[in-house]
């Protein structure tokens, strides 16, 4: 009899320290939750309000919704221009680098050649020199003396750069694709393009996905570089520059508004990428991080 | 299994981006073709007889009225010449640099001392005497000052507008408060800014506030200038004796010390641009500070509008009211043109058309855009009320010169200082508290060895005007 | 080999050199990324450490010998600035990695609203730091702040903090570097729990092991291996961390928040406000070779100690 109850006793007291431990859970998770998202917010409610709201003070909800900050933005700004420029620097960007990984890193998971140890070696060396971004000069200066430095060619380009650790990442992945399946083509007489083109790339489409999504995501958020190579341009830059420019416009310095319209209209675009595929991002960054 | 679902409806998305990227390519070049600033040529080739001038600015403060200048004159000119008008802001010097090394140096130039100062010398700037008839000549005479925009014969520019620097105040605040008139003396400035900041910081108004977020940007407006009349030695370089002297400073940065203190500015100094120090003083909310005379009447007019009964300017105050010596003003809304230029002729025609029409001299100092300094502009033009009200605002020649150029912008990249340079050096005694005088004798040190081994290398020379005399400053 | 080789048969070579031209047709588009933007400027920066030049129109560059590294190791303000890097990377390391294994102790089970809440953490890290810099300039600055003005609503403060002011930069650039950071380290810390199997949690339950202490003496102890990575990533992006720092205080005020990547980067790229601001290519070079050789010098003594720990469990 004592022992039943000393069970019930200890299954409720187990039951409201549960309870405590949920309650306790989603105060510490709440916080979180506010703490990340309230400046994305600020932003996006931002946008809509007057400038007079945000710097004198106002509610947290604007008081009118004022769109036409966005029409500001859009054509008083400039940025139908610079939201184009974003769109094509990133999707050639992320094609450029999904095409040329997996052709790396399916040679290089495949074949033995004349100067792939060096080539390996300098490979992984490079990925361990991290010099930051006073190599975007001499990368200007090359781009220049290819007469490719005026055009959104060269920022592609610059933005796209060695991809070392997508290499060894797609390397990674191509070596734990059985060979046999490669030597099963090669009989049929399939090409190492054919072999490539029909086997390798369906198979590794998951890992190529991960490439493609981070190349996205960091061309679409870069700041310095596509800040360096449209200096001498400005019709050429991106968003997220023509948003920190802002800051030094005639007018915008004074109307937070418009900063905050060119802010939303900066992170609008992966906001709606991300909510479409946000569980590839969160296990495409383990994937990275795991195996690269 | 959900991942690899997932995955193939993200290859596909990437599918689709990559043949996107295909047509985006190409769209990528012809925008740029068309579109950016340096492509005269291919503009050309598209319509045909269409001659491209380019012209990049760095001025804030006049560019909606440039820019409708430029409207007109694209609408209006019969030489079918379309001007391309682009604004620079904090990259200006940065976007030359690059530019020049491709080859994409723009028609014109507005003026700009360290940019004219860099390029002077390999021939980049087109002497306009080869263009202008005797008329011009004769009309902009008093502002060809040999040394400064005419060198061996050659004319690079011509100023229209000066500037130098001034205290401006809020004077409603200064009634509120009880402050009868502009301090003179710097000590007095501090009691001022602390009264201010005492009685209504509780109502978010403040003495004092500068633009500190680039000590460069923020002194050279402000600091430097007043420095300039309290020692005689413009930029610390002592003209006579031919060498750097930066320990008669001390005075100056303890005061500055304690008006950049919580006592007497606006919170947030550090992080402050002009701009946004430009907004808070016109909403009221700053009693002091120190900018260029040319910029801000256009400023409060046009920009973020103020009563302009409610802020006036004065001298910049010194120490005790020292004076040994005058303060520069320069010469301002001049053009360079570029002598590399594929069109220089016709660049000329529009400079003369444009940036050197009377109508244009006397809408810019009606405008509030510049105090001019031609005097034929000066006796037509009726200048806002501000210009007759406020005689701070115009060069005085009292206090007001040209000044010679010291080394260090004498031959900018030849000289290299090692650690920070006089701003930065500044900054690391009123906000990081290093002892006044040994910094500003390392800084003397370190000028003068820099100075020296310039000589050394061959990348800089001597300077040094024996019978120099401040306050009748002879230029280099 | 050599010997084999040239026994080879014409035929076979003539193989071998298709097959090798084969093999470069494939890696042959990367190749020429990573000579270009990653090789070449590796190896002009290496060269550029023993000149003094100042760009184009500015004279010839002038070898100076080993001056630059020289001058490095008398640059008080580059030292200063190395600390702060450390301190930054410091500060944001002991903040990020409890708030992200807890979030990963608390949201990794498959449950209702879990997943929501992780997807919401992890939002900021697709955000680009540049823009949400700006952003964070305008929620921190002090004169008209959301910020303060929350707070001095809520009578916690009544002047207003100088979020951006020497005092306090260093700790708002590490609240910035968390907002940013988080979602990311609480995904690994997610993928590492979640390699601990359930069966050696649930046993461990049967056996009346409490909540705290199954995550102190199983699931802890099992995270090592991802704890590991999180360590590595979390000191390599502390000395790549650059945007933010420019955008929202521009290593200022008084150098507060100079970390050794901008210092470097100002030497390139100066901000050219109106006195002479010119580049000094030989002498950021210099910096940059430094900057690089501490941060390899950190990483390798990181592997050294990780391995270390290793033998010891």
């Amino acid at each position: 009899m004592v022992g039943k109850k000393a069970v019930k006793e200890r299954t409720r007291s187990a039951s409201r320290s549960a309870f405590i431990a949920g309650v306790g859970k989603w105060i510490f998770v709440g916080i979180m939750i506010v703490f990340t998202i309230y400046p994305i917010i600020y932003t996006v409610l931002g946008s809509l309000k007057t400038n007079v709201e945000l710097t004198q003070g106002g509610g947290f909800l604007p008081s009118e919704w004022h769109f036409e900050n966005f029409y500001q933005a859009f054509v008083e700004a400039d940025f139908v221009r610079y939201t184009g420029n974003s769109i094509i620097v990133s999707t050639a960007v992320t094609a450029l680098a999904v095409i040329t990984c997996s052709l790396a890193g399916f040679i290089l998971a495949r074949r033995n050649f004349v100067g792939k140890k060096v080539l390996l070696a300098l490979y992984m060396t490079m990925m361990f020199v991290s010099l930051g971004s006073v190599t975007l000069y001499p990368i200007y200066e090359l781009l220049q003396a290819l007469k490719i430095n005026k055009s959104l060619v060269g920022l592609i380009i610059a933005l796209t750069g060695g991809q070392a650790a997508n290499v060894f990442l797609v390397m990674g992945f191509t070596k734990a694709i059985p060979k046999e399946l490669d030597e099963a083509a090669i009989i049929d007489g399939c090409s190492l393009y054919g072999v490539y083109s029909r086997i390798i790339v369906p198979l590794s489409k998951p890992i190529l996905a991960v490439v493609a999504l981070f190349a996205f995501r960091n061309s679409w958020n870069d700041y310095i570089t596509s800040l360096i190579m449209t200096i001498a341009v400005p019709k050429l830059q991106t968003l997220t520059v023509a948003v920190v420019q802002l800051k030094y416009s005639v007018n915008a310095a004074a109307e937070w508004h418009i900063m905050l319209a060119g802010a939303s209209i900066a992170i609008i675009p992966i906001l709606i990428v991300y909510m479409l595929a946000h569980k590839q991002f969160i296990a495409g960054l383990t994937a990275g991080a795991v195996k690269g | 299994m959900k991942w690899r679902k997932g995955a193939a409806m993200v290859t596909a998305g990437v599918m689709a981006l990559s043949l996107l990227a295909g047509c985006g390519a190409q769209d990528a070049e012809t925008t740029t073709a068309s579109g950016s600033a340096g492509s005269n040529v291919s503009a050309e080739e598209n319509n045909g007889e269409k001659t491209v001038i380019t012209i990049w600015s760095k001025d804030r403060h006049d560019a909606s009225y440039v820019q409708q200048k430029i409207d007109e004159y694209n609408a209006n000119n019969t030489d079918n010449i379309e001007v391309q008008y682009s604004l620079y802001t904090d990259n200006f010097e940065q976007a030359v640099d690059m530019a020049v090394q491709s080859n994409e140096m723009p028609d014109m130039l507005v003026l700009s001392e360290n940019v004219f100062n860099k390029y002077v010398d390999d021939g980049w700037w087109a002497n306009l005497y080869d263009y202008m008839d005797d008329d011009m000549k004769d009309y902009f005479k008093d502002v060809i000052i040999p040394g400064y925009n005419e060198r061996d014969g050659k004319l690079y520019f011509i100023p229209t507008c000066g500037t130098t620097c001034r205290l401006f105040y809020n004077t409603e605040i200064f009634e509120r408060v009880g402050i009868e008139k502009a301090p003179e003396t710097l000590e007095e400035m501090v009691e001022d800014a602390k009264l201010i900041t005492s009685t209504l910081s509780g109502e978010g108004i403040y003495g004092f506030a500068e633009s500190m977020k680039s000590a460069n940007s923020g002194l050279s407006r402000s600091m430097i200038v007043g420095l300039q009349r309290e020692t005689g030695k413009p930029y610390g370089y002592d003209f006579a004796k031919g060498e750097y002297d930066f320990t008669d400073w001390a005075d100056t940065l303890k005061l500055w010390t304690e008006l950049l203190s919580e006592e007497c500015a606006f919170p947030g100094c550090e992080s402050l641009d002009i701009d946004p120090l430009r907004t808070q003083f016109a909403a009221g909310k700053i009693g002091m500070y120190m900018s260029y005379s040319h910029a801000e009447p256009g400023v409060y007019a046009n920009q973020f509008p103020m009563d302009s009964s409610k802020w006036d300017c004065a001298p910049i105050p010194t120490v005790g009211n020292k004076t040994t010596g005058k303060q520069y003003y320069e010469g301002t809304s001049g053009y360079m043109i570029n002598a590399k230029g594929k069109n220089v002729e016709k660049t000329f025609q529009v400079y003369k058309d444009i940036f050197a029409s009377e109508d244009y001299l006397i809408g810019y100092y009606e405008g509030g855009y510049g105090v001019s300094i031609i005097p034929a502009i000066q006796e037509k033009a009726q200048p806002s009320e501000d210009f007759k009200n406020k005689k701070w605002l115009l060069i005085n020649n009292d206090t007001d010169a040209m000044l010679p150029k010291p080394p260090h912008t004498a031959f900018v990249s030849g000289m290299v200082v090692e650690g920070e340079d006089m701003f930065k050096t500044c900054e690391s005694i009123y906000y990081g508290g290093a002892d006044v005088e040994s910094t500003l004798q390392d800084l003397t040190d370190r000028y003068n060895a820099a100075y020296q081994k310039a000589i050394e290398n061959g990348t800089g020379y001597e300077i040094k005007i024996p019978d120099y005399d401040p306050m009748n400053p002879t230029m280099n | 080999m050599k010997g084999k080789q040239a026994a080879l048969r014409p035929m076979q070579r003539k193989k071998a050199v298709i097959k090798n031209l084969q093999a470069y047709s494939f890696m042959l588009p990367n190749l020429i990324l990573f000579a270009a933007c990653s090789l070449y400027p590796v190896i002009w920066t290496l060269k550029y450490v023993f000149y003094q030049y100042g760009g184009y129109g500015t004279g010839e560059p002038l070898f100076v010998g080993f001056e630059n590294l020289a001058r490095v190791f008398r640059d008080k303000v580059y030292w200063e600035s190395v600390l702060h890097t450390f301190t930054y990377g410091f500060g944001k390391l002991i903040l990020i990695l409890p708030l992200a294994f807890f979030l990963a102790l608390l949201l990794n089970e498959q449950k209702k609203g879990n997943g929501l809440a992780q997807s919401i953490v992890f939002l900021p890290t697709i955000m680009s730091s540049a823009v949400m810099g700006l952003v964070f300039y305008l929620l921190f600055n002090a004169y008209n702040g959301e910020i303060n003005k929350y707070l001095m609503e809520a009578h916690i403060i009544d002047q207003p903090i100088n979020w951006l002011g020497k005092d306090h930069a260093m700790k708002t650039l590490v609240i910035t570097a968390v907002w940013g950071g988080v979602g990311n380290y609480m995904v690994y810390f997610i993928a590492g729990i979640q390699q601990v199997s359930t069966d050696v949690i649930e046993s461990a339950k049967i056996d009346g092991a409490g909540r705290l202490q199954s995550i102190w003496y199983i699931i802890l102890p099992m995270l090592g291996p991802i704890l590991k990575i999180i360590l590595m990533l979390a000191i390599t992006s502390a000395f790549n961390d650059i945007t933010n720092v420019m955008v929202l205080t521009e290593g200022g005020p008084n150098n507060a928040t100079m970390v050794m990547s901008l210092y470097g980067y100002k030497y390139f790229f100066p901000v050219s406000a109106t006195q002479a601001a010119v580049p000094q290519y030989g002498y950021g070079a210099a910096v940059s070779v430094i900057s690089a050789v501490i941060a390899g010098a950190v990483t390798v003594v990181y592997l050294k100690i990780s391995k270390k720990l290793d033998d010891i469990y």
